[in-house]
Protein backbone atom coordinates (compact mmCIF):
# COMPACT_ATOMS: atom_id res chain seq x y z
CA UNK A 1 0.00 0.00 0.00
CA UNK A 2 2.59 2.32 0.94
CA UNK A 3 4.37 1.66 -2.48
CA UNK A 4 1.68 1.93 -4.53
CA UNK A 5 1.06 5.46 -2.84
CA UNK A 6 5.06 6.05 -3.04
CA UNK A 7 4.60 5.19 -7.15
CA UNK A 8 1.23 7.45 -7.55
CA UNK A 9 3.31 10.40 -5.86
CA UNK A 10 5.94 9.84 -8.01
CA UNK A 11 3.56 9.62 -11.53
CA UNK A 12 2.44 13.27 -10.03
CA UNK A 13 5.75 14.23 -9.64
CA UNK A 14 6.55 13.19 -12.98
CA UNK A 15 3.51 14.68 -14.38
CA UNK A 16 4.21 17.99 -12.65
CA UNK A 17 7.91 18.27 -14.01
CA UNK A 18 6.33 17.28 -17.69
CA UNK A 19 3.39 19.50 -17.85
CA UNK A 20 4.07 22.29 -15.73
CA UNK A 21 7.58 23.99 -16.57
CA UNK A 22 5.95 27.60 -17.29
CA UNK A 23 5.49 27.70 -13.45
CA UNK A 24 9.12 26.96 -12.49
CA UNK A 25 11.07 27.56 -15.42
CA UNK A 26 11.81 31.67 -14.41
CA UNK A 27 13.04 30.62 -10.95
CA UNK A 28 14.58 27.70 -12.38
CA UNK A 29 16.53 29.49 -15.11
CA UNK A 30 17.77 32.27 -12.02
CA UNK A 31 18.73 29.15 -10.48
CA UNK A 32 20.68 27.73 -13.44
CA UNK A 33 21.84 31.20 -13.91
CA UNK A 34 23.20 30.91 -10.18
CA UNK A 35 24.97 28.23 -10.61
CA UNK A 36 26.96 29.32 -13.33
CA UNK A 37 28.05 32.73 -11.36
CA UNK A 38 29.50 30.29 -8.72
CA UNK A 39 31.56 27.90 -11.49
CA UNK A 40 33.12 31.38 -13.19
CA UNK A 41 34.16 32.62 -9.33
CA UNK A 42 35.70 29.27 -9.06
CA UNK A 43 37.35 29.18 -12.28
CA UNK A 44 37.88 32.90 -12.41
CA UNK A 45 40.70 33.71 -9.93
CA UNK A 46 43.40 31.42 -12.78
CA UNK A 47 41.89 33.11 -15.76
CA UNK A 48 42.06 36.52 -14.61
CA UNK A 49 45.51 36.46 -13.05
CA UNK A 50 46.91 35.09 -15.99
CA UNK A 51 45.42 38.16 -17.71
CA UNK A 52 47.19 40.59 -15.53
CA UNK A 53 44.06 41.64 -13.37
CA UNK A 54 45.51 42.51 -9.87
CA UNK A 55 42.74 41.28 -7.80
CA UNK A 56 42.45 37.84 -8.85
CA UNK A 57 43.67 36.45 -5.25
CA UNK A 58 41.07 38.81 -3.78
CA UNK A 59 38.48 36.73 -6.40
CA UNK A 60 39.83 33.81 -4.72
CA UNK A 61 39.76 35.31 -0.88
CA UNK A 62 36.08 35.52 -1.31
CA UNK A 63 35.20 31.47 -0.87
CA UNK A 64 38.09 31.25 2.02
CA UNK A 65 35.36 30.73 4.54
CA UNK A 66 33.57 27.79 2.45
CA UNK A 67 36.84 25.73 1.16
CA UNK A 68 40.38 25.51 2.81
CA UNK A 69 41.89 26.29 -0.55
CA UNK A 70 44.87 24.24 -0.53
CA UNK A 71 46.82 24.47 -3.55
CA UNK A 72 48.48 21.12 -3.70
CA UNK A 73 44.60 19.37 -3.28
CA UNK A 74 42.82 21.42 -6.15
CA UNK A 75 42.69 21.52 -9.89
CA UNK A 76 45.07 24.00 -11.54
CA UNK A 77 44.39 26.52 -14.53
CA UNK A 78 46.97 27.69 -16.04
CA UNK A 79 49.28 26.83 -13.57
CA UNK A 80 47.10 28.02 -10.99
CA UNK A 81 45.05 26.84 -8.63
CA UNK A 82 41.10 27.03 -8.76
CA UNK A 83 39.65 28.88 -6.09
CA UNK A 84 38.17 25.62 -4.46
CA UNK A 85 39.55 22.41 -3.39
CA UNK A 86 38.65 18.99 -6.06
CA UNK A 87 35.89 17.90 -3.98
CA UNK A 88 34.45 21.16 -4.06
CA UNK A 89 34.80 21.70 -7.54
CA UNK A 90 32.69 18.43 -7.73
CA UNK A 91 30.38 19.73 -5.27
CA UNK A 92 29.66 22.65 -7.01
CA UNK A 93 29.37 21.02 -10.72
CA UNK A 94 27.76 18.25 -9.82
CA UNK A 95 24.93 20.16 -8.14
CA UNK A 96 24.67 22.61 -11.17
CA UNK A 97 24.69 19.47 -13.47
CA UNK A 98 22.22 18.46 -11.68
CA UNK A 99 20.17 21.49 -11.69
CA UNK A 100 20.06 21.05 -15.67
CA UNK A 101 19.47 17.37 -16.18
CA UNK A 102 16.78 16.41 -13.09
CA UNK A 103 14.28 18.20 -15.80
CA UNK A 104 15.27 16.28 -18.76
CA UNK A 105 14.80 12.79 -16.24
CA UNK A 106 11.74 12.96 -15.26
CA UNK A 107 11.48 9.20 -14.15
CA UNK A 108 14.45 8.87 -12.32
CA UNK A 109 13.20 12.43 -10.24
CA UNK A 110 9.80 11.12 -9.83
CA UNK A 111 11.33 8.10 -8.10
CA UNK A 112 13.53 10.19 -5.90
CA UNK A 113 11.02 12.83 -5.20
CA UNK A 114 9.06 10.07 -3.80
CA UNK A 115 12.02 8.74 -1.49
CA UNK A 116 13.86 11.95 -0.58
CA UNK A 117 16.02 10.49 2.20
CA UNK A 118 18.05 8.28 -0.32
CA UNK A 119 19.59 11.71 -1.20
CA UNK A 120 21.87 11.19 2.23
CA UNK A 121 23.17 7.59 0.08
CA UNK A 122 24.59 9.18 -2.62
CA UNK A 123 27.04 10.81 -0.09
CA UNK A 124 27.87 7.97 1.91
CA UNK A 125 30.91 7.29 -0.93
CA UNK A 126 32.33 11.01 -0.20
CA UNK A 127 31.93 10.11 3.47
CA UNK A 128 33.98 6.77 2.76
CA UNK A 129 36.46 8.49 0.34
CA UNK A 130 36.93 11.13 2.99
CA UNK A 131 37.65 8.69 5.70
CA UNK A 132 39.83 6.64 3.73
CA UNK A 133 42.64 7.19 1.38
CA UNK A 134 41.54 9.47 -1.77
CA UNK A 135 42.86 11.13 -4.99
CA UNK A 136 41.76 13.97 -6.94
CA UNK A 137 40.02 12.16 -8.97
CA UNK A 138 38.18 10.16 -6.23
CA UNK A 139 37.78 13.40 -4.53
CA UNK A 140 36.27 15.22 -7.14
CA UNK A 141 33.99 12.42 -8.53
CA UNK A 142 32.67 12.19 -5.29
CA UNK A 143 31.81 15.27 -4.86
CA UNK A 144 29.55 15.17 -7.93
CA UNK A 145 28.14 11.91 -6.89
CA UNK A 146 26.85 13.69 -3.49
CA UNK A 147 26.04 17.04 -5.11
CA UNK A 148 23.81 15.68 -8.32
CA UNK A 149 20.57 14.39 -6.29
CA UNK A 150 20.69 17.94 -4.32
CA UNK A 151 20.35 19.73 -7.21
CA UNK A 152 16.86 18.30 -7.54
CA UNK A 153 15.63 19.70 -4.30
CA UNK A 154 15.20 23.23 -5.36
CA UNK A 155 13.34 22.53 -8.48
CA UNK A 156 10.81 20.26 -6.18
CA UNK A 157 10.83 23.84 -4.14
CA UNK A 158 9.95 25.78 -7.16
CA UNK A 159 7.71 23.54 -7.94
CA UNK A 160 5.72 23.79 -5.21
CA UNK A 161 5.94 27.20 -4.95
CA UNK A 162 4.20 27.19 -8.74
CA UNK A 163 1.71 24.90 -7.86
CA UNK A 164 0.46 27.53 -5.15
CA UNK A 165 0.73 30.00 -7.96
CA UNK A 166 -1.84 28.18 -10.02
CA UNK A 167 -4.91 29.99 -11.27
CA UNK A 168 -8.41 28.67 -9.73
CA UNK A 169 -9.56 27.00 -12.93
CA UNK A 170 -6.39 25.18 -13.70
CA UNK A 171 -6.92 21.41 -13.23
CA UNK A 172 -3.86 20.80 -11.10
CA UNK A 173 -5.18 23.67 -8.41
CA UNK A 174 -6.45 21.33 -5.83
CA UNK A 175 -3.31 18.64 -5.93
CA UNK A 176 -1.01 21.65 -5.96
CA UNK A 177 -2.90 23.15 -2.56
CA UNK A 178 -3.55 19.77 -1.02
CA UNK A 179 0.67 19.31 -1.34
CA UNK A 180 1.02 21.94 1.30
CA UNK B 1 7.68 35.84 17.10
CA UNK B 2 4.25 34.35 15.94
CA UNK B 3 6.19 33.06 13.26
CA UNK B 4 6.73 29.35 12.99
CA UNK B 5 9.15 29.31 11.03
CA UNK B 6 11.40 31.85 12.92
CA UNK B 7 12.61 30.63 16.10
CA UNK B 8 13.88 27.61 14.45
CA UNK B 9 15.15 29.75 11.87
CA UNK B 10 17.00 31.98 14.84
CA UNK B 11 18.56 28.95 16.92
CA UNK B 12 19.66 27.26 13.89
CA UNK B 13 21.10 30.24 12.39
CA UNK B 14 22.87 31.86 15.66
CA UNK B 15 24.28 28.42 16.82
CA UNK B 16 26.00 27.92 13.47
CA UNK B 17 26.78 31.39 13.00
CA UNK B 18 28.53 31.64 16.30
CA UNK B 19 30.24 28.60 15.51
CA UNK B 20 31.62 30.17 12.32
CA UNK B 21 33.56 31.82 14.27
CA UNK B 22 35.03 30.41 16.47
CA UNK B 23 38.53 29.62 16.01
CA UNK B 24 39.52 25.68 14.65
CA UNK B 25 35.80 25.31 14.57
CA UNK B 26 35.38 27.28 11.98
CA UNK B 27 37.41 25.17 9.78
CA UNK B 28 34.88 22.79 9.56
CA UNK B 29 33.28 24.78 7.11
CA UNK B 30 36.11 23.52 4.87
CA UNK B 31 34.43 20.23 5.03
CA UNK B 32 31.52 20.77 2.38
CA UNK B 33 30.74 24.07 3.94
CA UNK B 34 29.15 21.68 6.86
CA UNK B 35 28.65 24.78 9.46
CA UNK B 36 26.34 26.61 7.23
CA UNK B 37 24.40 23.95 5.57
CA UNK B 38 24.14 22.54 8.90
CA UNK B 39 22.56 25.63 10.36
CA UNK B 40 20.04 25.22 7.56
CA UNK B 41 19.30 21.53 8.42
CA UNK B 42 18.98 22.02 12.32
CA UNK B 43 16.37 25.08 11.49
CA UNK B 44 14.04 22.55 9.88
CA UNK B 45 14.96 19.93 11.87
CA UNK B 46 13.27 22.01 14.81
CA UNK B 47 10.29 23.79 12.29
CA UNK B 48 9.33 20.06 11.25
CA UNK B 49 9.26 18.53 14.62
CA UNK B 50 6.70 21.42 15.36
CA UNK B 51 5.17 21.13 12.12
CA UNK B 52 2.09 19.06 12.17
CA UNK B 53 2.48 15.72 9.82
CA UNK B 54 2.18 16.65 5.69
CA UNK B 55 1.76 14.47 2.88
CA UNK B 56 3.89 16.11 0.63
CA UNK B 57 7.56 16.88 1.44
CA UNK B 58 7.61 20.90 2.56
CA UNK B 59 10.44 21.42 0.44
CA UNK B 60 9.46 25.25 0.37
CA UNK B 61 8.92 25.43 3.75
CA UNK B 62 12.44 24.11 4.13
CA UNK B 63 14.05 26.52 1.31
CA UNK B 64 12.13 29.61 3.50
CA UNK B 65 13.27 28.41 7.15
CA UNK B 66 16.70 27.39 5.96
CA UNK B 67 17.21 31.17 4.03
CA UNK B 68 16.06 32.84 7.36
CA UNK B 69 18.49 30.87 9.01
CA UNK B 70 21.34 31.97 6.70
CA UNK B 71 20.40 35.45 7.48
CA UNK B 72 20.08 35.00 11.51
CA UNK B 73 23.52 33.14 10.83
CA UNK B 74 24.85 36.20 8.71
CA UNK B 75 23.80 38.89 11.92
CA UNK B 76 25.51 35.97 14.71
CA UNK B 77 28.77 35.97 12.23
CA UNK B 78 29.31 39.56 11.90
CA UNK B 79 28.57 40.15 15.54
CA UNK B 80 30.92 37.23 17.25
CA UNK B 81 33.71 38.30 14.67
CA UNK B 82 33.05 41.71 16.29
CA UNK B 83 33.32 40.68 19.64
CA UNK B 84 36.25 38.33 18.89
CA UNK B 85 37.92 40.61 17.71
CA UNK B 86 37.63 43.40 20.57
CA UNK B 87 39.11 40.63 22.84
CA UNK B 88 42.21 40.39 20.18
CA UNK B 89 40.84 36.80 18.64
CA UNK B 90 42.10 36.19 15.18
CA UNK B 91 44.40 38.63 14.97
CA UNK B 92 47.09 36.37 13.85
CA UNK B 93 45.35 35.15 11.43
CA UNK B 94 44.40 38.66 9.68
CA UNK B 95 48.63 39.36 10.31
CA UNK B 96 49.43 36.11 8.70
CA UNK B 97 47.04 37.10 5.45
CA UNK B 98 48.93 40.43 5.21
CA UNK B 99 52.15 38.58 5.57
CA UNK B 100 50.93 36.32 2.69
CA UNK B 101 49.69 38.98 0.11
CA UNK B 102 53.16 41.23 0.73
CA UNK B 103 54.83 37.98 0.07
CA UNK B 104 53.26 37.15 -3.46
CA UNK B 105 54.47 40.73 -4.30
CA UNK B 106 50.73 41.92 -5.26
CA UNK B 107 49.75 45.14 -3.83
CA UNK B 108 45.85 45.24 -3.13
CA UNK B 109 44.03 48.58 -2.69
CA UNK B 110 43.34 49.20 0.46
CA UNK B 111 39.63 48.84 0.40
CA UNK B 112 40.74 45.13 -0.11
CA UNK B 113 42.64 44.86 2.93
CA UNK B 114 40.15 46.26 4.97
CA UNK B 115 37.86 43.72 3.75
CA UNK B 116 40.18 41.25 4.90
CA UNK B 117 40.41 42.38 8.24
CA UNK B 118 44.34 43.12 7.99
CA UNK B 119 43.95 46.75 9.33
CA UNK B 120 42.08 45.65 12.24
CA UNK B 121 38.30 46.18 13.05
CA UNK B 122 37.11 49.03 10.90
CA UNK B 123 33.92 49.77 9.03
CA UNK B 124 34.95 48.06 5.77
CA UNK B 125 35.71 44.71 7.71
CA UNK B 126 32.56 44.56 9.25
CA UNK B 127 30.38 45.21 6.21
CA UNK B 128 32.26 43.00 4.00
CA UNK B 129 32.24 40.21 7.05
CA UNK B 130 28.33 40.81 6.72
CA UNK B 131 28.01 41.10 2.90
CA UNK B 132 29.81 37.50 2.46
CA UNK B 133 28.27 36.10 5.38
CA UNK B 134 24.67 37.03 3.98
CA UNK B 135 25.42 35.51 0.67
CA UNK B 136 27.51 32.48 1.61
CA UNK B 137 25.28 31.52 4.99
CA UNK B 138 21.74 32.63 2.50
CA UNK B 139 22.93 29.87 0.03
CA UNK B 140 24.50 27.04 1.62
CA UNK B 141 21.60 27.63 4.97
CA UNK B 142 19.02 27.50 2.19
CA UNK B 143 20.50 24.01 0.76
CA UNK B 144 20.54 22.80 4.01
CA UNK B 145 16.82 23.47 4.25
CA UNK B 146 16.08 22.06 1.60
CA UNK B 147 17.86 18.37 2.94
CA UNK B 148 16.66 18.70 6.13
CA UNK B 149 12.72 18.69 4.50
CA UNK B 150 14.28 16.17 2.50
CA UNK B 151 15.67 14.26 5.89
CA UNK B 152 13.47 15.20 8.65
CA UNK B 153 9.89 15.40 7.02
CA UNK B 154 6.93 12.99 8.78
CA UNK B 155 4.53 11.54 6.30
CA UNK B 156 1.10 11.90 7.15
CA UNK B 157 -0.59 8.94 8.43
CA UNK B 158 -3.32 7.56 6.55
Amino acid sequence: MVRARRQREGARAAARFAAEPAHASRGTSVLSLACLCALALVVAPPLLGAAGWPYADALRWLLHSVCHQLPERSFHLLGEPLAVCHRCTGLYLGFALGVAAWPLLPALSARLAARPRCIVLFAVPLAIDWLIGNSAGSRFATGMVAAFPVGLLPLLALNQHGSRRLPPDHPDYKQGASQQ
Amino acid sequence: MNNPKMKPALIGGAVFGVLATLPYIQYINAVCCALYIGGGVLAVYLYLKEAPRAEKTPYGDGAVVGALAGLFGAVATTLATIVLRLLGVGEEEAAQALAAVEQSGVELPQFVLDMMGTSGLGVGMVFSTFVMAIILYGIFATIGGLLGAAIFHRKEQN
